[in-house]
């Protein structure tokens, strides 16, 4: 291994590291305004990392992903929620089903839960074993976001962390699926946001309030 | 002659509707590109089923038995419910006033959910697959919010955050799939026909930790339990017809998915783990099932949960996984598509014609409204699985699949469940359809009487023929996708 890749092992270990730390900052972020704006920058943070493995072992589709990626999670589709926001003009979210101490250590217990997991599956493969381990642990997270808060616009960003979550995973299975699956999952994602936002102002327009507490009356 | 030929017309089709400027036009060109569809889905299926070995090329799209089978539920349902849409938004636009706009959204985006389940019908590979999947989820979004009021808002966002959440699991599970055929050096493909030619070859702890996610992921959106909570709030608050499509052929388009995986794992890690995981589900959908319907309140959300039952048989079918079991199961998919489409398409008639939900509050429908009375009345006894309607022969085929395998504690535990389905089932039917009349409330827009008759008994004779007699293609056509599904051939 010469100097070159190995400061590109490193960047990769550094942006991946950041991706996590910002998931757990959105965990215990209080307005949804920065929590976007951790969103973006998680995204961005893959994104670069897709980019520097795509140019390091000259898969170049993986680097054109990555700038899509980049474009539409990153500025895109943050940019699309800020305007959501701003509709809707909900700044501070106080109330979360969960504590955030407590939202905290649970998260770091997920984080646990997917490193042990994926260990036994994955053998003799360290960088795959790395990937999924990061992907499965982002996956969770997401999830428990959605969980445990209240707003609903929690629930699409964590919808993003998962998301992001399988960015991770299908770039860990030797960079990425095919070119056209891969683009195809950037547009999903896309129209999913704009239908969840189009959606959030319904519910804005008809409870005065986007908590999903209200949601509630459909039983049985 | 292309596979994507299926495509086009309903493609068209809703554009047009998209750019159409009365309600009036907009309703003929879709029915008129529904026959299209119909048609030509028909004319490509029945090509490529004649001509089937030269088809079977490596590409993105393809189009086998079992593709063909869905394709082929999926217009004709679609054909159908197009046709008696026109009774439904009659009527709202006598209560809600609806503008041209309104027509547009419903419409088109019909279309658009039409084809994006026959791209899943005919995608080869299985990140196209999830993607329409998922495309399936976001052109509903809307029509499942169609009412604007408050009980439609909670449901449409409680199926879009669901199915979308549920979904990513099983694109998770494709990936690991994906990875294990990297990893075996067998190639950088994600297409069907590659896996199930390398299946024997793929890691299987991998493969079984996919499967473990594909059930999670396509399970939420077949509406599994415990991963169905989405469906009876989507399937109530929905428009009938709306409903009728995703009770019909939506969950079917899910539940096909899972086969396209169980098929690939089968062949990797044999039917043991993946078996007893679908039994499971299988079961647990059934035993969620029953209390819900015995206790049910409102008749739309009984049949949503019957629905949930229905996915849970098949489930239990594909669980058992012989080649007797797997034909029974596909024969049941056909069955349960057309009967529980008829029963919806009714509630949605019996729902404008009382303006209530509740089943305390009607009674004497095949007096008042004979029509619809009669059909609802049909159709539920065949969703209750009496005979000699088609739901019976497959729920025996794979009951009696489930104790020759062996598999003796399930299939007495579904067969407990099933019974106290029935009852159920029966005893809110016989309070709706018997009893003291009672006028209908508001005096809706008047119903249609040709269109309505000539597609409920195309639908019972559907129900009843298949299950007096099995018609020898069908049988052939069966035999054909349960070997595609299982593996082996038959004896």
């Amino acid at each position: 291994m010469n100097t070159h890749s190995f400061y590109l092992t490193q960047a990769i270990t550094f942006f991946s590291a950041l991706s996590l730390v910002s998931a757990f900052g959105m965990l215990s972020l209080r307005t949804l305004r920065l929590c976007i704006r951790t969103y973006a920058a998680q995204s961005l943070c893959l994104g670069f990392t897709a980019f520097l493995l795509g140019l390091s072992l000259r898969h170049y589709h993986v680097a054109i992903i990555a700038m899509v990626v980049m474009i539409v999670k990153g500025l895109l589709i943050p940019w699309f929620l800020d305007k959501v926001m701003e509709e809707v003009r909900i700044k501070r979210e106080l109330d979360p089903f969960v504590s955030y101490p407590i939202s905290m250590f649970i998260g770091v217990g997920l984080a646990l839960v997917s490193y042990s997991l994926v260990d036994r599956v994955i053998m003799n493969d360290p960088f795959a074993a790395k990937g999924f381990s990061l992907a499965l642990t982002l996956i969770l997270l997401g999830l428990w976001l959605m969980v445990s808060r209240k707003k609903a616009m929690i629930q699409v960003l964590g919808l993003l962390v998962v998301e992001n979550g399988l960015f991770v995973a299908a770039l860990s299975t030797s960079f990425s699926m095919p070119m056209i699956v891969e683009l195809g999952l950037v547009f999903d994602l896309l129209i999913a946001v704009v239908i969840m936002g189009m959606l959030i102002f319904r519910i804005q327009n008809t409870f005065s309030s986007i908590n999903t507490e209200h949601l509630n009356r459909l039983k049985g | 002659m292309k596979v994507w030929f299926i495509l086009i017309s309903p493609f068209l089709t809703a554009l047009l509707c998209a750019l159409g400027r009365s309600p009036n036009f907009i309703q003929r060109v879709s029915v008129v590109g529904s026959w299209i569809t119909c048609f030509l889905s028909g004319f490509v299926c029945l090509h490529f089923l004649t001509h089937a070995p030269t088809t079977l090329k490596s590409s993105a799209l393809f189009i086998d038995a079992v593709g063909s089978y869905l394709a082929m539920i999926i217009s004709v349902i679609s054909l159908l419910v197009s046709i008696l849409s026109k009774d439904f938004m009659n009527h709202e636009q006598k209560l809600e006033n609806l503008k041209v706009n309104s027509y547009r959204t419903y419409y088109a985006l019909f279309h658009v959910f039409v084809s994006t389940m026959l791209l899943v019908s005919i995608a080869n590979n299985l990140g196209i697959l999830w993607i329409m999947v998922e495309a399936t989820t976001l052109s509903t979004a809307f029509l499942v919010g169609f009412h604007r009021h408050r009980h439609s808002i909670e449901a449409a966002w409680k199926y879009v955050i669901l199915c979308s959440i549920g979904i990513a699991f099983a694109l998770f599970g494709t990936i690991l799939f994906y990875y294990s055929a990297v990893k075996s050096g067998l190639g950088y493909s994600l297409e069907w026909t590659t896996f199930i030619e390398i299946a024997p070859q793929l890691d299987p702890r991998i493969v079984k930790l996919g499967f473990i996610f594909i059930i999670l992921g396509y399970g939420t959106k077949a509406g599994l339990a415990p991963l169905h909570t989405w469906l009876p709030d989507a399937h109530s608050q929905a428009p009938s017809p709306i409903s009728a499509m995703l009770s019909g052929v939506l969950l079917t388009s899910a539940f096909y998915a899972l086969t396209r995986f169980y098929a690939i794992t089968v062949r990797c890690v044999g039917t043991e783990i993946p078996g007893t995981i679908l039994l499971l589900f299988g079961c647990a959908s059934l035993g969620i099932a029953a209390p819900f319907i015995i206790a049910a309140r409102d008749y739309k959300r009984m049949l949503a949960y019957s629905s949930i039952e229905h996915m849970g048989l098949l489930t239990f079918g594909l669980g058992i996984g012989t080649p007797f079991a797997i034909y029974g199961m596909f024969l049941h998919i056909l069955s349960h598509a057309f009967g529980k489409s008829l029963a919806f398409l009714s509630a949605g008639r019996i729902l404008q014609t009382y303006g209530t939900r509740k089943i305390k509050k009607i009674t004497g429908t095949i007096t008042t409204m004979p029509e619809t009375g009669i059909s609802f009345f049909i159709s539920i006894l065949a969703l209750a699985g009496l005979p000699p309607f088609s739901i019976f022969t497959s729920e025996l085929m794979i009951l009696s699949a489930g104790f020759a395998s062996g598999k003796n504690w399930f299939s007495f535990l579904a067969l407990i469940f099933l019974g106290l389905i029935f009852a159920g089932l029966l005893n809110h039917l016989v309070h709706i359809s018997f009893g003291s009349n009672l006028q209908p409330k508001n005096d809706s827009h008047p119903l249609s009487h040709f269109s309505w008759n000539a597609c409920a008994a195309f639908i019972i004779v559907i129900l009843v023929v298949l299950g007096c007699w099995m018609p020898n293609s069908l049988n052939a056509w069966l035999w054909q996708m349960a070997q595609i599904i299982q593996g082996s051939s038959h004896v």
